[in-house]
């Protein structure tokens, strides 16, 4: 009696733990028309579930209660009845049926990615999210901002947990209400999956390829989601948040983020020609090691050998300071040392590399400053960066050709060279070199209804950009007419697309002066 | 049928059955029943090996925060948790029935192939010894998820990716040769009159699945090559920098990887098509309709194998295909539930551990099932997908179905394999106590997916809190009580009751009408079939 007493005390104590009212059981209905039709959808398929187990388990176990030996039951002799055998063929055909239609529309209505109104690239890396607005010139990191010493419990601490423990960031992603938005999403390393609940949004974010999603919010809020697949070490520890603001206070944010920017610009300025303390630097360097770099390095500098190697007495941070610079710029290919040029401002790279210079013993008395930084960025960037590249080019183009001649007749042979060079700078990093484009997002030119038909909307969407899909630029201004003349006239006639229509300056200029 | 009995064992009395002693009997032996035996003692071992990795998961599960082990360990205990149980525990076991049986079944002396048999069996010790020492090395163990999902596995893993390969081709060798001996001894080596729509149920199950396995295993060892090769010599199969895909790796996974799943639960459909009839004492409903289904359930098998991909970005056609054959699979499915069920309609049953086990089986499968048939609706499953209902889900089939029915055949065929019986009373508290604690274990995971917890997560936010206690609590009482059935297996091999021919008065089949134990040699002349 008293065992059984404790037994329901235990039991009391486990349910008792947290509050019930909390406990989620069932699938969201989520902030968004897809994911109300989803939640319709999962509840359909649950009651069909729930019936026919009621019915197949009722006939199980009124068989075991009533058929049964004990009782006396004789067994009956029929083991065969083609009759029944098709009977419950059919029967669950249509049932299936009845599942399939609805869930077919609520697909066809969730691969819909036309006539965004936004887009977001979303690019996921170990382990944090990179938000890049199209058209704003706005692009964040956004990372776990959930203290260290909360989760990491190894040692028997257990610091309390906030309350939205490991589902909280430093920088949410912000999205405006009863507009559509679209994702376009990516990686830069691994596998990861983007997912927030709330919208029934689950895309993979695979590396060199992007896959498109969508969603239209009607309420404003914050909400949460996670990474959905095993992308390594930290995979349960790159939340997602998304702030849904009305139209009027995401026009405030995005003037905001343009403000801050400029800010950013100007101390990043400012830093190069700081001299900042040694002390100073050893202060952002720790936090800024903390929050990029423990993860892999661990916050002793011990690392996790032989993924990620230790810092503490190591070559690389007692060693050439340049190359040292240059391992955080850049990165290392073909390891997990990602490159931390985009990601922190010069500022933040001088202090982590004076940190790691002179931290856990590793006591070189090099104190890096924002300007060294620039200097070994600098000299990457002139092998390397291919954007320095193609202002080159684009500088030696126009000075060849100060002023444009718009009623020259250019030959074929002419257009359809100055083309292809025309088309391999500007246009084949997304529509390819053949043509194919990397459709849904890039879609392809060879044989489209845009190469093939009007000429008119063919330039004008060159000159002006795509209205439905901003990831196709207005090239207008970043193109002479003469270029763009010369990209039309081959896109129209190259990969078999053999229309043999001829696009002359002065056709661009007649359209562009619309 | 009696003095059959008799006869047949007073014949083996007079000769020398010419086995070895000591290990060597075990090293070189050729017979059935010993690579029966192995078998299923190397399954058990590694199912505890598997439990113990998944104790560990669910003590660093059991409340939010990390406690005991680092995330990377963590990620390696669930890989190879995965690829143990996979691998090492339920096909093993299978093959372990299938030797046992399938001869005695069909009337043969031994499998067409015993000297590959011996091989079969004795190569994968080693790939298992492979796969585990990674954990005693520098880089780690596998930490990839047993899925490999590239470039995870390849540009970014932590350098066991050579050992991996190398244990898999071993299992998949392994598999292929099992495989292949169970059809050649099908197809050649039945009884006079045993034609193919005579064949027990199970003989029919394990032809099918012999050919699933000869199928998909090639697959799973050219993709496993490609990783090699994508890691270590430069090659881009899965690297969109050079002109590949990753996305290419999971549709050739999958390729192997969902008929793999029915590899796992069709021979456990032919175990409870065996048990069923023989404890409601009445003829298995619809055997033709059966087999039928066994090889629709096959054959769908190989074109639906997307529907672990839909948020890879698929063009909606290939989204829509894949949902709509996933559906389908319903329907065979269907039919052999609805099949158990008039089997035991109007039977006249009773209910010793082997039917307890088979009919918690057709329960809990089915719960499965229904899962299953959720997960296939392709705009719920992008809320599914990568989620702890989706780990319920596979959970149910693998564990209460898969293993379940081992359990089942287990106890069913004891008696003929030690010559005692087992003790009920004892194999009962396992009965329940797995039963309690393994619904404990799974079923709030399904609550757990809806709420949005991830799957292979070391860590979690605090609303998913109490149900993960639970699951835990369920997880250690589950694996604490399959020590009962060691206990219960030791107890039967050293004595107990003896065992009469046919101990189960329903039971059916040429392997009842051997004496218990089964003599080391049976059916030397085959029995003559009506």
């Amino acid at each position: 009696m008293k065992r059984r007493n404790l037994g329901w005390l235990s039991l009391g104590s486990v349910l008792s733990s947290s509050a019930w009212a909390d406990m989620q059981l069932n699938l969201t209905k989520g902030v968004t028309e897809v994911s109300r039709d989803v939640y319709d959808l999962h509840m359909l398929a649950m009651y069909i579930c729930v019936a026919i187990g009621v019915v197949v388990f009722g006939a199980m176990f009124w068989s075991m209660v009533f058929h049964r030996k004990s009782k006396g039951a004789k067994s009956a002799d029929f083991h065969e009845s083609t009759k029944v055998e098709i009977l419950w063929t059919a029967i669950p055909i249509v049932i299936l049926i009845a599942m399939a239609v609805p869930a077919t529309k609520t697909l066809i209505e969730m691969e819909n990615n036309d006539d965004s109104d936004v887009t977001i690239q979303v690019t996921g890396s170990q382990w944090k999210w990179h938000y890049k607005y199209f058209d704003q010139d706005i692009e964040f990191y956004s990372v776990l901002s959930t203290p260290r010493e909360q989760y990491e419990n190894q040692d028997g601490t257990t610091a309390t947990k906030g309350e939205n423990y490991l589902l909280e960031v430093d920088k949410h992603l912000v999205i405006p209400t009863n507009k559509k938005v679209r994702f376009l999403i990516t990686s830069d390393d691994v596998i990861h999956a983007w997912w927030v609940p709330a919208f029934a949004v689950k895309q993979d974010a695979n590396p060199g390829f992007i896959n498109e999603a969508w969603t239209k919010v009607d309420k404003p809020g914050i909400y949460r989601g996670q990474c959905a697949e095993l992308c390594g070490k930290d995979h349960g520890f790159m939340p997602i948040v998304v702030e849904v603001k009305s139209e009027a206070d995401y026009a405030i944010w995005l003037e905001e983020q343009h403000q801050i920017n400029a800010q950013a610009a100007a101390a990043e300025k400012a830093s190069l020609n700081a001299s900042v303390s040694m002390e100073e630097l050893m202060t952002l360097g720790e936090t800024t090691y903390v929050a990029y770099c423990a993860a892999c390095h661990q916050v002793s500098g011990a690392g996790l050998p032989p993924a990620f190697p230790a810092l503490k007495g190591s070559t690389v941070a007692t060693g050439d300071i340049a190359a040292h610079i240059d391992i955080v710029l850049n990165g290392k290919a073909g390891t997990g040392m990602q490159a931390y040029g985009k990601q922190l401002s010069m500022k933040q790279i001088a202090a982590v590399v004076t940190y790691e210079r002179n931290a856990w013993g590793n006591n070189t008395g090099d104190a890096v400053q924002a300007a060294d930084v620039k200097d070994v960025a600098k000299g990457s960037e002139s092998d390397t960066a291919a954007p320095a590249k193609v202002a080159e080019v684009v500088a030696i183009v126009a000075e060849e050709a100060p002023v444009e001649d718009l009623t020259k007749v250019y030959s074929e042979d002419e257009l359809m060279v100055m083309g292809e060079q025309v088309y391999m700078k500007a246009c084949a990093a997304c529509h390819q070199v053949s043509g194919a484009g990397l459709p849904p997002a890039f879609p392809a030119l060879k044989g489209s209804a845009i190469a093939l038909g009007d000429i008119a909307v063919h330039i004008d969407m060159v000159v002006n950009g795509s209205k439905k899909n901003p990831a196709m630029a207005a090239f207008g201004s970043q193109l002479t007419k003469t270029e763009i003349a010369a990209v039309v006239t081959y896109e129209r006639n190259a990969w078999g697309n053999n229309t043999g229509d001829l696009v002359q300056p002065a056709a661009v200029d007649a359209a562009s002066a619309k | 049928m009696t003095t059959d009995v008799i006869e047949q064992e007073s014949h083996d009395d007079h000769h020398d059955d010419h086995k070895m002693k000591g290990i060597k009997r075990w090293l070189y032996t050729t017979n059935h029943k010993d690579i029966g035996t192995l078998y299923l003692w190397f399954a058990f071992i590694m199912l505890l090996t598997g439990g113990a990795l998944a104790m560990v998961i669910r003590a660093e599960l059991f409340q939010p925060g990390l406690q005991i082990v680092e995330p990377d360990f963590f990620n390696q205990l669930t890989t190879v948790h995965g690829l143990i149980m996979v691998f090492g525990a339920i096909m093993p076991a299978f093959t372990g029935f299938a030797n046992w049986m399938i001869p005695m079944m069909v009337g043969a002396p031994d499998m067409a192939l015993p000297r590959m048999n011996n091989w079969s069996f004795w190569i994968l010790p080693f790939a298992f010894a492979i796969l585990l020492s990674t954990f005693f090395m520098e880089s780690g163990a596998p930490n990839f998820g047993w899925t490999f999902y590239a470039p995870l596995s390849t540009t970014y893993s932590n350098g066991s990716t050579a050992f991996f390969v190398f244990a898999v081709h071993i299992m998949g060798i392994s598999s292929i040769m099992g495989a292949i001996n169970i059809v050649v001894t099908i197809m050649n080596m039945r009884a006079p009159g045993m034609t193919y729509m005579k064949m027990p149920l199970f003989v029919w199950t394990f032809f099918i699945t012999a050919y699933l396995l000869i199928a998909v295993m090639p697959v799973l060892a050219g993709v496993v090559t490609m990783l090699l090769t994508d890691t270590y010599f430069g090659t881009s199969f899965f690297d969109a920098a050079g002109g590949g895909d990753p996305v290419l790796f999971q549709h050739l996974f999958w390729f192997f990887g969902h008929p793999e799943v029915y590899i796992m639960i069709l021979p456990a459909f032919g175990i409870v098509s065996t048990i069923i009839p023989a404890f409601a004492r009445k003829k298995l409903f619809g055997y033709s309709s059966m087999v039928y289904a066994t090889a629709s359930i096959a054959l769908l098998s190989f074109i639906v194998w997307a529907h672990h991909m839909f948020t890879t970005g698929m063009p909606l056609f290939g989204e829509l295909f894949f949902m709509y054959c996933t559906m389908l699979i319903a329907v065979p499915t269907g039919v052999k539930v609805f099949n158990w069920v008039a089997t035991m309609w109007r039977g006249s049953m009773s209910f010793e551990t082997p039917m307890l086990f088979s009919i918690a089986f057709v329960i809990l499968f089915t719960i499965g099932g229904f899962s299953g048939l959720m997960l296939a609706l392709t705009p719920v499953d992008f809320q599914y997908h990568d989620t702890y209902f989706v780990v319920a889900h596979f959970h149910y089939v693998l564990v209460t179905g898969s293993l379940f029915s081992i359990y089942a055949g287990a106890y069913f065929w004891l008696p003929k394999w030690t010559g005692h019986m087992y003790n009920e009373s004892l194999a009962k508290w396992h009965f329940w106590c797995s039963l309690v604690s393994v619904n404990l274990l799974f079923f709030p995971m399904h609550f757990l997916g809806l709420a949005g917890m991830p799957r292979r997560i070391p860590d979690y936010a605090l609303q998913f809190a109490d149900f993960n206690k639970w699951v835990s609590i369920g997880g250690f009482a589950f694996g604490l009580s399959q020590l009962i059935f060691l206990a219960v297996v030791i107890k039967c091999i050293r004595g107990g009751e003896k065992a009469p021919a046919k101990p189960w008065d329903g039971a059916e089949g040429l392997e009842w009408t051997v004496a218990s134990p089964a003599p080391y040699h049976t059916f030397s002349t085959p029995p003559k079939i009506d």
